[in-house]
């Protein structure tokens, strides 16, 4: 069995002698410069000095706007001293079911359920039977509009309700299914910018965040002004919520989450204002007005997801404090007061972690604590600790648990459907640790005590090199 | 004007004949930069072209950085756009093929003088995403970080390439062991 180490030395053997091998580049230093002395360079045109006055005016007054735009928003906010700050991408965002290596599946029911795999644009996958076989539902990646790649976002609301939202370029595709991803429907909106994320309280309301500006997206930065769009017919028709554009800039929208037709959350975590903040903004009157909510975290904090609520009522939103330690806001009146409550995490790091927080009721919840190992590189994180509460995050207790001897010591995706069943995924490590090689797969592990013990009930062997796989039970 | 730095940062107009600042980064990225071309496209007289062509359009370019650490990241994306469209009209060359002489694939001849030929045969099995992640990774030695601002994707993105192309090569490089071993009557 050939180690990670062994081939990493193998590797950097194989730089050095391709170093001592290649050709001297002498010739073609001279040629790139014979060839650049003969390149036009791009017409920069000098601008007139009535131009350049024009030019300062308006500088000036986009500072004057700067100014006050960011009076208005520390007016809305309050002000608590200023710290570093750190990644605000540390943590994913619970609800904006993002496509990823570590979506974890999605039960809403003993039977039925979701899961989301692997890399975007592979598939989506359906389960009726608790999990043991899945089927994949996904239309084509030329249905979704994704050829030309972009991003992509899912939510469900049940078994047969479900949404694909894709933004190739300056366009939303909206594809819905009602039928349990047997049939897709889609539907193309223009929206200014890309999508953010989506949002339904039933088979027929729904919410889209779309950034305002396509600009803001360059280099993947999910920030700038958002525009809300809603949907009444379950996504065939969408319209945009008045014209006023949700005005702040240098943010990162974590997602968009409603409980009725009328009171939904964003969460939004700013990192280029001079100092940062997150809050939550919330509305009354199905998204036409936001305003910012006060919460016990005060203003000056690194990150605010959007809540995820268990019932009518209950609900937690992840965030980070102001020594970048991350913590629950847990809600217990749908969402007009918030207590902050501990979890048993690590500071944000500046590193990505998947870190996995899921609660399947008002008081039963668990955290999944996952690391890199020191000195290990790759994607090959570590389940270090498992904790769970029953008090609804007050305290949580570490726990006995089989998983990391189930999954060889990997991290999992997870869910849970009640304070006894929940679900697994171990994505795309090798089934002995990250050392053995000899085949690439994913096991889906199933509880039925709350976490303790976890058994095997699926499992799926992905061809190298190829991105489907058949789920089977062992 | 210090080495690296381009005219119009100091607040200059960039005349034609100013090249000062852009020699020194052909001489010290011409070869580094032809040598992950190489990677790319395997073949040296192509990822030659690709590298001539790629300085040119960066001298060019208004848009190009000053910083050197910023103009390497730069010219490697271009280097890997312009070999993406070579990638794409070779696919589209296959479609419409056409008579063309048979040549000596200079690949064969840099393999042939390196000492692993085994990893570097395990290295042209990868797709192309992967080769390129590895290379920066392992053969450039950058960080992920660094990795994933030259390939423009989210460093977990690179994290899963880079893993799934080691799982890749360590699985090749299992399989050519045991192809190497012979059984004893």
């Amino acid at each position: 069995m050939i180690a990670q180490h062994e081939l990493e030395r193998r590797l950097q053997a194989d730089a050095h002698d391709l170093d001592r091998h290649f050709p001297r580049a002498d010739k073609l230093e001279l040629q790139i410069l014979a060839r650049v002395a003969v390149t036009p360079l791009e017409t920069r045109r000098r601008l007139a000095w009535r131009q350049e006055l024009a030019l300062a005016g308006l500088f000036v007054m986009v500072a004057l706007l700067l100014v006050v735009g960011i009076g208005r928003l520390r007016a809305l906010t309050q002000s608590v001293p200023a710290h570093p700050t750190p990644s605000v991408r540390s943590i994913l965002a619970p609800g904006f079911r993002e496509l990823g290596p570590w979506s974890g599946p999605y039960m809403v029911s003993q039977n039925d359920g979701w899961m989301v795999e692997g890399e975007p644009y592979d598939d989506l996958l359906r389960t009726s039977d608790g999990g043991a076989h899945w089927s994949q539902v996904q239309p084509s990646i030329d249905v979704l509009g994704l050829s030309q790649g972009g991003g992509l976002n899912f939510y469900a609301i049940d078994a047969t309700h479900a949404w694909i939202v894709a933004s190739p370029t300056s366009t939303t595709i909206i594809n819905r299914t009602a039928d349990g991803g047997r049939t897709w429907s889609s539907v193309t909106i223009q929206t200014p910018g890309h999508f953010g994320a989506v949002s339904f309280v039933d088979p027929k309301n729904g919410w889209l965040l779309a950034y305002a500006s396509a600009a803001n997206m360059q280099a993947g930065l999910t920030i700038g002004p958002v525009l809300v769009y809603r949907t009444t017919d379950g996504g065939a028709h969408w319209s945009r919520l008045s014209e006023r554009v949700i005005p702040i800039s240098g943010c990162q929208w974590n997602g968009i989450s409603f409980i009725s037709t009328t009171t939904g959350w964003m969460g939004v975590s700013c990192v280029s204002y001079p100092q940062r903040t997150s809050m939550l903004f919330v509305t009354h009157d199905g998204g036409v007005t936001w305003r910012a909510q006060s919460q016990p975290l005060g203003t000056w904090t690194c990150y605010a997801g959007v809540p995820i609520f268990t019932d009518e009522t209950h609900g937690t939103v992840i965030a980070c404090d102001a020594e970048s330690r991350q913590v629950l806001l847990a809600t217990s009146d749908a969402g007009k007061t918030w207590d902050l409550r501990p979890l048993p995490l690590p500071k944000v790091q500046a590193d990505f972690l998947p870190q996995q927080i899921t609660f399947s009721n008002a008081m039963h919840g668990w955290a999944l604590r996952c690391s890199v190992p020191a000195g290990q590189d790759g994607v090959n994180f570590q389940l270090t600790d498992f904790y769970g509460t029953d008090d609804g995050g007050r305290t949580w207790h570490r726990m006995p648990t089989n998983l990391a001897h189930q999954t060889g010591g990997s991290c999992v995706g997870l869910s849970f459907l009640d304070a006894h069943v929940g679900l697994a995924v171990k994505h795309d490590l090798p089934p002995n640790g990250p050392s053995d090689a000899s085949r690439l797969t994913q096991d889906l592990l199933k509880t039925r005590d709350g976490g303790v013990t976890w058994t095997l009930i699926s499992t799926c062997d992905k061809p190298i090199g190829e991105l489907r796989c058949q789920w089977m039970p062992p | 004007m210090r080495a690296g730095e381009r005219p119009e940062a100091r607040g200059t107009w960039l005349k034609t004949d100013e090249r000062s600042w852009f020699e020194p980064l052909v001489r010290s990225l011409g070869r580094p930069a032809w040598k992950y071309a190489f990677i790319l496209v395997r073949d040296l007289d192509l990822a030659q072209d690709l590298v001539q062509e790629a300085f040119a359009k960066v001298w060019a370019s208004a848009n190009t950085p000053s910083r050197d650490v910023e103009f390497r990241r730069y010219l490697y994306r271009t280097i890997a756009n312009l070999a993406h469209n070579y990638r794409r009209q070779q696919v589209m060359a296959a479609l419409h093929p056409v008579t063309a002489p048979a040549l000596i694939d200079p690949l064969d001849e840099v393999d042939r003088r390196a000492a692993d030929m085994v990893v570097r045969a395990a290295l042209r099995g990868l797709g192309a995403r992967e080769r390129e992640a590895v290379y920066l990774r392992y053969y450039e030695d950058l960080s992920f970080a660094e990795t994933a601002r030259i390939m423009n994707a989210p460093q977990v993105t690179i994290r899963v390439i880079v893993h799934r192309a080691l799982v890749k090569l360590r699985r090749q490089l299992e399989v050519n062991l045991s192809g190497d071993k012979v059984a004893i009557p």
